[in-house]
């Protein structure tokens, strides 16, 4: 599903990824550990297409990413991954139901669907009936459901996620954690940084980044 | 992204900052408001000037300005100014750039005329210059209640008028019942006359009421005698009766106007020899070269006269160049307004322009999204300036109405809000704030995702 060659980045003159190399099978949930700094993001935006400027090879689910144009690449976004942050990136002044089908208005999706669609994906993370609040009347969990929910709105092959749950309390990063695991036991494949051992403990594979290197 | 979708992110975009939109509104429809007010100011004025005052679209050849006339004239073997001959006038009428050509003539011998009792409450007397007109010029005009016709009546004999038939007159030096000489005149000395001698005299001014009531009026005339002078010719002087049929821009500036036939037959009785023609009215076809027109006249020795058409035309034009650059530099200042407001916008959204590229938006949604903003800016912007331009002009020419004193060819309106206009000053605005939007739009297209999200 994944296959990273010997790939580089540096901001600046300063070496970020140092020839790293990766696979990641279909249906794993892999989990990138490391300190800050050490390049676990940007390993992760360089998996999801939204960053084309590093060394080396990167093919995800079947696609040179180096090699797809713009439109292509947004295309790749929109429908074979899904993206989740640490922040959420919940859009303010659209409620629950808009930041979940705003994927949809870049999908060429009829209007029918969209509204489906996001009720649909709503309803699998459990807050169908918040779904015409706005974000700044969601607690940290229910904001990080509809980001899952929105990453979820296209049936994606594949969940990038960026620290999913640094910004929650214990117990409901637990529950977010729990969420993981039942979209990876549906088929959905899953790679997650993050720095939590218990967000680790549910993975079926642990990497490790050290300075740009993986350790194991 | 489908249509559906870029309205339905503008509509949620625009609508959580209405403060920033309705500036940038604001700001567009003052200049798009002042630009479409001047642009209806100068084509009203326009359409008043080139359409009553001096009509285009017509090129009156005369004879030549230029041949050398007098003694000089005399021993250098030029005869004066070269006579408009009836060939010429049909040379000139074949010319491919000619719609319809007019012949003219002008009563070469003096004349006077009175009357106007019945509408004026007394006579007016004057000195009479009267010109002949081809009654085609008038075909497309609506007259009454005679025809302008040379129609000269059914002669029968006569020693009074009760023996001629209904609507003649017997003249007593011919003896012969004749039906009233058909006349026009022409929207100028309708002015003319509102504007000095109703004034100075206290008759009352012809408006539209009176203007319908002049038609059938008749009055006299006496040919070959005036209040200043006498005809050279032996003839006596002679009596006629003459019929204003209405007022016509195709009428002669300020003569009166008679059928051309008249004028040709009075001219052989009083003025013999005198020139055939006087001028060749031609109106020009739509589109065609009024400049290879106007050398081919120029070519056969004519000249065109002078109607000021041009120079007014040009005036018009001037002014209103000048009005549009000071509005052009308004709608400029607020596109530069709505320039800087977007690069702002978009350095205040890019970690949500990051979002939108991490889910799926291409980098021509992003910069589609920007443009389709300034689009709306630029269409409301637009909509609520020509509608302030209409209001303005409204209530201009409403005070004008009221409190502006009559004079000539005063305008029920000095505006003129064409379709053309219209969609001239809409596309304006909405192509301003588009530009405004351009450079931002296409800072927020390239915008690299992961530098976005990161901001």
């Amino acid at each position: 599903m994944i296959r990273l060659e010997s790939v580089e980045k540096r901001y600046d003159s300063q070496p970020v990824l140092r020839g790293v190399s990766l696979s990641v099978e279909a249906g794993e949930l892999l989990s990138l550990v490391g300190r800050s700094g050490s390049g676990k993001s940007t390993l992760l935006h360089i998996m999801g297409g939204l960053d084309r400027r590093y060394a080396g090879k990167a093919s995800v689910l079947g696609h040179d990413l180096h090699a797809l144009e713009d439109a292509a690449l947004a295309r790749f976004r929109n429908r074979e991954v899904g993206f989740i942050f640490q922040s959420f990136n919940l859009l303010d002044h659209l409620t629950a139901r808009e930041n979940v089908a705003l994927p949809s208005y870049f999908a060429d999706a009829a209007a029918a669907d969209v509204a489906r669609r996001a009720a649909e994906a709503l309803d699998r993370v459990g807050i169908g009936d918040k779904a015409d609040a706005r974000p700044s009347a969601l607690s940290g969990g229910q904001k990080q459901r509809v980001a899952i929910a929105r990453a979820l709105v296209h049936q994606p092959k594949l969940l990038l996620c960026d620290e999913p749950t640094g910004n929650l309390d214990s117990d409901t990063g637990q529950q977010i954690i729990e969420l993981f695991r039942t979209l990876n036991k549906d088929g959905l494949t899953l790679v997650i940084v993050t720095h939590e051992e218990r967000v680790s403990s549910v993975a079926s594979r642990v990497l490790r980044l050290v300075d740009g290197r993986l350790a194991s | 992204m489908r249509s559906r979708a870029l309205v339905a992110l503008v509509r949620q975009n625009l609508s959580r900052s209405r403060r920033s939109f309705a500036l940038s509104v604001f700001g567009i429809s003052v200049g798009i408001a002042s630009l479409a007010f001047f642009l209806a100011l100068s084509a009203g004025v326009r359409q008043v000037v080139l359409g009553k005052v001096f009509p285009i679209g017509q090129l009156e050849v005369v004879p030549s300005r230029s041949s050398v006339e007098g003694p000089i004239g005399l021993f250098s073997g030029f005869s004066g100014p070269k006579p408009l001959t009836e060939e010429a006038a049909r040379t000139l009428s074949s010319r491919p750039e000619v719609k319809a050509a007019f012949r003219r003539v002008k009563m070469a011998f003096p004349a006077r005329a009175w009357g106007g009792q019945e509408i004026l409450g007394k006579n007016f007397y004057t000195e009479l210059v009267a010109e002949g007109v081809d009654p085609a010029a008038m075909a497309d005009e609506s007259l009454g209640p005679e025809a302008f016709a040379d129609n000269l009546g059914s002669h029968n004999r006569c020693n009074a008028d009760a023996e001629c038939a209904s609507g003649e007159y017997c003249p007593w030096d011919t003896h012969a019942c004749e039906r009233p000489v058909p006349a026009v005149i022409s929207p100028f000395i309708v002015e003319l006359y509102n504007g000095t001698l109703a004034t100075q005299t206290g008759l009352p001014k012809i408006g539209k009421f009176l203007a319908g009531r002049l038609r059938g009026i008749v009055f006299n005339i006496e040919l070959g005698r005036s209040f200043i002078g006498a005809s050279k010719s032996s003839v006596e002087p002679h009596q006629r009766k003459v019929m204003l049929v209405g007022i016509s821009p195709h009428a002669a500036q300020l003569a009166l106007t008679v059928p051309l036939g008249y004028v040709q037959a009075w001219n052989r009785q009083y003025a013999p020899g005198s020139p055939p023609l006087s001028s060749l009215v031609l109106e020009v076809k739509e589109g065609a070269s009024v400049t290879s027109l106007t050398a081919a006249v120029r070519g056969m020795g004519y000249d065109i006269a002078d109607s000021g058409a041009e120079r007014a035309g040009l005036a018009i034009t001037l002014v209103t160049l000048l009005f549009a650059l000071v509005s052009f530099a308004m709608v400029s200042i607020a596109a530069i307004n709505i320039a800087h407001s977007f690069f702002r916008t978009v350095a205040e959204r890019r970690r949500e322009l990051g979002v939108m590229r991490s889910i799926g938006a291409s980098s021509s949604d992003v910069r589609r999204l920007v443009l389709a903003e300034a689009a709306v800016i630029g269409l409301c912007g637009g909509v609520i300036g020509l509608v302030t331009a209409r209001l303005f002009a409204f209530v201009i020419d409403a005070a004008s109405r009221r409190w502006v004193p009559d004079f000539p060819f005063k305008p029920d309106t000095y505006f003129s809000f064409g379709w053309t206009l219209l969609a001239l000053a809409l596309g304006c605005s909405i192509l301003a704030c588009m530009l405004g939007a351009f450079w931002p739009a296409r800072a927020a297209a390239r915008l690299e995702p992961t530098e976005a999200l990161t901001s």
